[in-house]
């Protein structure tokens, strides 16, 4: 049997509530994606038993993180995880790649998308399954849709291989 | 690192359109979810029937949407078809020499089949 898998790209982004995560075969073709709300007081454990899982079964070339070390408001907790993301993906002998938010918005400024709500439409424009999951426009005194937290995993993993392609967006 | 099981295109086509895996065991006549959940994991490989209905739904054929056990399949196959054509390529026999060539078109085509990327 042939064992080579594709060549995954993982990209994951915590949230308050657990985590999401895109895992591209291309920059056009998410393999799969998901939320997972962790229901536990701890939850940077549990996040971290399920990110594992993922990464052994579709053992990813690479993990792409949010880079929460420069000028970023997340919280202790979060930031914490990304450091125990980043030992998991060492330990199992995964390259690690952060972008900050302004990466992101810098590969998205092509096609005219600077705020978290266009680069998620051009997202669900560049992959169609994502479509049906768009979030509505956040308004100022609404918190942040569960939805949004996957299309900023996909953009995380579209300005990876942006940033291969050495375009904007690919 | 333990040995991951094979990968399939099922989970990915079927929420690539939105179904649940409930719709999904109905459109191609599994008969509860769990038997669509038990193939996504590469627990069990569908039918014929089963496999046939998803190339008719989602219009992927069954050697792309379960691209491990079509390369099982092609290396078991092209091993037996190596040992026939080995045995029969010096056959001046006409017969031989057809089986011949269908044994070298087919281990001319024994080649990965391209992933839902490239479809």
């Amino acid at each position: 049997m042939r064992s080579e898998y594709p060549r995954f790209v993982l990209a994951v982004v915590p949230t308050c509530h657990g985590f999401s995560f895109v895992l591209f075969e291309g920059p056009d073709a998410p393999f799969d994606w998901g939320t997972k709300d962790i229901r536990e007081k701890d939850k940077n454990p549990r996040t971290l038993d399920a990110v594992r899982a993922i990464m052994e079964r579709y053992r990813p070339e690479v993990l792409v993180l949010e880079d929460a070390a420069h000028g970023s408001r997340r919280t202790l907790r979060i930031r914490r995880l990304f450091r125990m993301l980043s030992h998991l993906a060492v330990t199992l002998d995964i390259p690690v790649i952060r972008y900050t938010r302004k990466d992101i918005r810098a590969c998205f400024v092509s096609v005219g998308a600077t705020t978290k709500y266009e680069i998620a439409k051009a997202i669900a424009i560049q992959i169609p399954a994502f479509t049906h999951r768009l979030p509505p426009i956040r308004k100022i005194w609404m918190s942040e849709d569960p939805r949004q937290s996957l299309f900023d995993a996909a953009a995380l993993g579209i300005a990876y291989y942006g940033r291969q392609a050495g375009e904007s967006v690919p | 690192m333990r040995s991951n099981p094979p990968l399939n295109y099922v989970r990915t086509l079927r929420r690539r359109w939105a179904l649940t895996q409930k719709e999904l065991a109905a459109l191609v006549g599994i008969e509860s979810r769990s038997g669509i959940s038990r193939i996504e994991q590469g627990e069990r490989l569908p039918s014929l029937e089963a496999a046939l209905a998803l190339e008719v739904l989602f219009g992927v054929a069954p050697n792309t949407m379960f691209p491990h056990a079509y390369a099982e399949t092609e290396e078991a196959v092209m091993v037996v078809a190596a040992g026939i054509h080995d045995g029969s390529i010096h056959s001046t026999n006409p017969r031989e020499k057809r089986k011949c060539a269908l044994l070298e078109d087919a281990l001319a085509r024994a080649t990965r089949p391209a992933g839902i990327a490239s479809v």
